[in-house]
């Protein structure tokens, strides 16, 4: 993941219990709610996330169903017709119907890759920032070896080696987007677990996972979240890079990235619905992650200008 | 300067290490067979113990690691078996294509980027800000075979200004190069947007205005140089997933680079030749970290001693 979207200065201070929490959520919300890139991201991923749940319901054909009537004469893709509002491919598929089940690929594999991404980098970063020693040392180190590679690559090699397939492409995914949230929580635990109150949780016995997970990890909570929600962004956009090289979920299974290459064929230009269609769809669902998280990471974010 | 530099490259040595750990993971102790991996899919069964032997398949994992680190450091990364090529040899022809790519990528990354930070930090606030940032976010999230494949559409097949792919053009270039910056050049334009902020609210920028410095000159001669440091470094930072950019590019433009090289391979399920492309493109990541880290320290020497 590149860069670093949300600011990493000091700690934040900790939240008086009561009152002051619940001021602070009500300013969140407050600030959402005036915010017309969160209102136009969330109906976006709202949008795309109803067209995957409820795809059986709103697509007009079986998205695998070749059409006799689906290619012209000569065998050719069919563009905008009544019974296909969107044209078909060159196998006489229905895009349409293709597009809504591709949500279902695109938005599933992504969510659980960065499910998983996200549980393992602040697993990971917060052990390393709250123990630290050798264990900290080796999780740290071991972040900086995988920043060293060029992620896609070794996604594609992961994947060519195992075949492609949900289970895998789901764990590659997750295996190459750890790191930077990782860096990120390693970075604020060790910040915050100098405070004061932290050592007055210890006074009064707690044990240290109690500390780690009651009094230190609630405060990385906005972090996690922007991160998680700009995660799904790339992760969206990762998948769909490996579709597009051909390592994608396997067929029939209808997926954005492997129709745009599809589409992409030279051959294929002149028929550009089938590339502009499924480009929109991805690019409208990187939207809406990239306007959400945007939102929530300026209303969440205390030091914001 | 020199133990900096001394420390700095044992440093990436030992992130290499730490990489041939894990490629020598991926490629030997993932696969169920590996020898499978090495002998191709139409292997014989009497092959495949051939080659568990001569591989030294057969032995414990460690040993097999420190054969493999051997060959590395010999320059042996295997042979490709789509086309019996040595690998080395057949990434590191590819590599002057997408050196090339990926500089004038980084060059429009910058051309476009740093104007961009410019006007939206100066008009913080202002319409102008606010309308970088937007276009920014519209731009951020075109991913690059998205991005590449509609500049295809429009300027190489509709309108025919430039060649459909391939190298032979001097113009083919255009394109995925443009593909591969606007995407970055959006990111850094918002970095140095943040950068630029700060550096302007410090106190020796306060002092030359109150010299009576005009706010063009405090800014491209006293802000900006100092706020490209931190760009620089992210640059360097994100040259992993740069690559995977460019990866993705190749294959759209048909640029005959690495990227390209590894996307044939997959097609040919060639692992040793994806493999040396991840191996070489990690190389490729260490030594551009390593040269922006000297290069700033031997602009700001208060970087050494850390």
């Amino acid at each position: 993941m590149i860069g670093s979207p949300v600011s990493t200065g000091g700690p934040a201070p900790p939240a008086e219990e009561g009152v002051s929490l619940e001021s602070s959520r009500a300013r969140v919300w407050r600030d959402l709610r005036r915010s017309p890139t969160f209102w136009i991201g969330a109906l976006l991923t709202v949008g795309v996330a109803l067209a995957a749940l409820f795809a059986p319901l709103l697509a007009p054909h079986d998205p695998a169903a070749q059409f006799d009537n689906g290619l012209t004469i000569i065998g050719a893709p069919l563009g905008h017709t009544a019974r296909f509002p969107l044209g078909t491919d060159f196998e006489g598929r229905d895009i349409l119907s293709r597009l809504l089940y591709g949500a279902r690929i695109s938005l599933g594999i992504s969510l659980t890759g960065n499910l998983l991404a996200v549980l393992l980098g602040v697993t990971l970063g917060a052990v390393a920032g709250w123990w630290r020693g050798i264990p900290g040392a080796i999780i740290m180190r071991f972040t900086d070896v995988m920043l060293a590679f060029p992620s896609l690559l070794l996604a594609l090699a992961l994947v060519g080696i195992e075949g492609p397939g949900v289970g895998i492409i789901v764990l590659v995914i997750a295996l190459v987007s750890w790191t930077a949230l990782c860096r990120i929580t390693y970075g604020q635990v060790t910040a915050l677990r100098e405070g004061a109150w932290i050592e007055a949780a210890r006074v009064t016995g707690l044990r240290e996972e109690r500390i780690l997970i009651r009094h230190v990890l609630p405060h990385l909570l906005a972090t996690i979240v922007v991160y998680a929600t700009l995660g799904m962004a790339l992760t969206v956009v990762f998948e769909g890079s490996l579709a597009y090289l051909g390592l994608g979920v396997p067929n029939p299974a209808p997926s954005w990235g492997r129709m745009i290459h599809d589409g992409s064929d030279p051959n294929a230009l002149q028929f550009y619905w089938l590339i502009v269609y499924p480009s929109l769809a991805l690019f409208l669902t990187v939207l809406g992650f990239n306007f959400l998280g945007d939102a929530l990471r300026d209303a969440l974010d205390p030091r914001r200008s | 300067m020199l133990l900096y530099s001394a420390r700095r490259l044992l440093w990436g040595l030992a992130v290499l290490l730490g990489v041939s750990v894990i490629t020598f993971i991926v490629a030997f102790a993932v696969p169920a067979d590996p020898a499978r991996n090495i002998g191709g899919i139409h292997a014989t069964r009497a092959a495949l113990a051939n080659i568990r032997r001569a591989y030294g398949l057969d032995q414990p994992l460690p040993v097999q690691y420190w054969d493999y680190l051997t060959h590395l450091l010999h320059g042996d990364l295997g042979r490709s078996y789509s086309t019996s090529e040595d690998v080395l040899p057949a990434v590191l022809g590819r590599l002057p294509y997408t050196l090339i790519l990926g500089l004038l990528g980084v060059l429009f990354e910058l051309a476009i980027g740093v104007p961009l930070g410019l006007v939206a930090a100066l008009n913080r606030g202002r319409a102008l800000d606010r309308g970088a940032l937007l276009g920014a976010l519209l731009v951020f999230s075109l991913p690059p075979f998205v991005l590449g494949n509609l500049l295809l559409l429009l300027f190489a097949f509709h309108w025919s200004l430039f060649p459909l792919g391939g190298a032979d053009d001097p113009q083919a270039i255009i394109l995925p190069a443009l593909t591969l910056g606007l995407g970055g050049a959006v990111w850094y334009s918002r970095l140095l947007r943040t950068t630029l902020l700060e550096v302007l609210s410090a106190d020796y920028i306060r002092t030359a205005r109150a010299k009576g410095l005009r706010m063009r000159r405090v800014v491209l001669g006293h802000a900006l140089p100092n706020a490209l440091g931190p760009i620089i470094t992210q640059i360097g930072l994100d040259m992993g997933y740069f690559l995977g950019g460019v990866v993705v590019v190749e294959s759209v433009f048909a640029w005959p680079g690495m990227g390209k090289l590894a996307y044939d391979a997959i097609s040919h399920d060639d692992i040793n030749l994806i493999m040396g492309t991840v191996l070489v493109g990690a190389v490729f990541v260490v030594a551009a970290n390593l040269l922006v880290d000297l290069a700033q320290a031997w602009l700001d020497p208060r970087i050494r001693p850390g």
